[in-house]
C-alpha cells in the first residue's frame, strides 16, 4: 500500500512539473484542473484488475503524446496574444527585424541614393534612419526589464534619446566630422518628434479604452 | 451575444464539438466531460488534459461555454472542481455545427459513401 502510495505522488508530482511546459497564463488557469485530471485518469488506471501496468503504460503515452501536441499551441496562441515571456519575446523578435531591415535595405539604399536626394530631404531621412535605430533601442532597453510602461516609458525614451544623440554629434562635430548646421538640427529633431509620435500613438492604441474594474 | 452568427464560428474543431456535445444535456467538470465522450465514442477518442482545457480555454473566451458556480452533485462534488456549461449561444453554435455534419452525411449517403444508404 505504501510502495502504491509513493507510485501514486510520484506520477501525480511528474505530471505536475511537466505542467511547466504549458504557457505561464495557461498554467495558472488549468494547472490545477488538470492535475486533478491526471489523478482521476490515474486512479482509473490503478483500478484495472490485472492489466494495471498496461493502463498505466497506456496513460502516461497518452499524456505525453497530449502534452506534446498541446504544449506548443498553446505557446502559439499566447505568442499570438502576446502575454508574458511571450510579449517579451515578440517584442525582441520584432525589434531584431526592424533592425535587420533599417541596416540591410534601408539604410544601403538610403546611401546609395544619397547624392541624387536634395539637401534637406536627404538630412532628414538621415536623422530618420539614426534617431529611430536609437529610439527603438532606448525603448526596448527601458520597457524590456518593466522598468517603466506606456506614455512614461515613451517620453522618458524621448528625453533619453535626445541627449544620446546630442552627445554623439557634440563628439562628431568636436572630432572633425561633418560640418553641423540649421538643417541638420532641424532634421534631427523631426526625426525624434517623428519616432516619438508614432510610439506615443502604439501606446495608446493599446491601452485599455475602460480601466480595469478594482479587484 | 445575441447579433453574433454562429455560422461564422463554423467548423469546430473535433475536440471542441465532442466537448460541446458532452455539454449539451448539462453542466460537467473536466473529468465528466472526458468520461461523457469516451462512453459515447466507446473509447474511439480519448481527450488528453492539455487538448480538453485547451479547447474550454478558447469556448470559454469565444463565449461559447461558460463556468458555473453550480453544484449538480453536492454529494458527489468535489469543490476544487470547475464546471462548466453551454452558453444560449454556445447552444446555437452546436446546433449549426451538428446541422453542417449532417449536411455532409446527406451528402455521403448521396453518393453511396455510407453503407445501408
Amino acid at each position: 500500500m505504501k510502495t502504491l502510495k509513493r507510485r501514486r505522488n510520484c506520477s501525480e508530482r511528474l505530471y505536475a512539473a511537466l505542467l511547466f511546459f504549458y504557457p505561464v497564463g495557461f498554467r495558472r488557469e488549468y494547472g490545477r484542473e488538470m492535475s486533478l485530471l491526471f489523478a482521476d485518469r490515474r486512479r482509473e488506471a490503478e483500478g484495472v484488475a490485472g492489466r494495471r501496468p498496461l493502463a498505466l503504460a497506456r496513460l502516461w503515452c497518452e499524456t505525453l503524446i497530449d502534452l506534446a501536441r498541446s504544449a506548443p499551441s498553446e505557446h502559439l496562441e499566447s505568442f499570438m496574444k502576446g502575454e508574458g515571456l511571450m510579449k517579451t519575446l515578440r517584442t525582441i523578435v520584432l525589434a531584431l527585424l526592424a533592425y535587420a531591415f533599417t541596416l540591410t535595405v534601408v539604410a544601403p539604399l538610403y546611401s546609395r541614393n544619397v547624392g541624387k536626394i536634395p539637401g534637406f530631404v536627404a538630412s532628414l531621412l538621415d536623422a530618420l534612419i539614426f534617431t529611430g535605430l536609437v529610439f527603438n533601442f532606448v525603448y526596448l532597453l527601458l520597457t524590456l526589464p518593466r522598468w517603466l510602461e506606456g506614455v512614461r516609458a515613451v517620453r522618458v525614451t524621448l528625453t533619453i534619446t535626445a541627449a544620446v544623440i546630442a552627445v554623439l554629434i557634440t563628439i562628431m562635430t568636436l572630432s572633425g566630422g561633418p560640418h553641423l548646421n540649421a538643417s541638420i538640427l532641424l532634421a534631427q529633431v523631426l526625426g525624434l518628434l517623428f519616432w516619438f509620435t508614432v510610439y506615443l500613438w502604439w501606446v495608446l492604441r493599446r491601452r485599455p479604452s475602460h480601466p480595469p474594474a478594482a479587484a | 451575444m445575441a447579433g453574433r452568427d454562429p455560422e461564422e464560428l463554423l467548423p469546430l474543431s473535433p475536440a471542441a464539438f465532442q466537448i460541446m456535445l458532452a455539454l449539451a444535456d448539462g453542466e460537467r467538470h473536466g473529468y465528466a466531460i472526458i468520461k461523457e465522450v469516451e462512453g459515447r465514442t466507446e473509447g474511439r477518442v480519448r481527450l488528453g488534459p492539455g487538448t480538453l482545457y485547451g479547447s474550454l480555454k478558447r469556448l470559454v473566451d469565444g463565449g461559447l461555454v461558460e463556468e458555473s458556480d453550480e453544484r449538480p452533485d453536492a454529494a458527489l462534488d468535489d469543490e476544487r472542481r470547475r464546471y462548466y456549461r453551454l452558453t444560449a449561444f454556445g447552444r446555437r453554435v452546436a446546433s449549426a455545427e451538428a446541422e453542417r455534419l449532417a449536411g455532409l452525411v446527406a451528402a455521403a449517403r448521396a453518393k453511396n459513401l455510407l453503407s445501408g444508404a
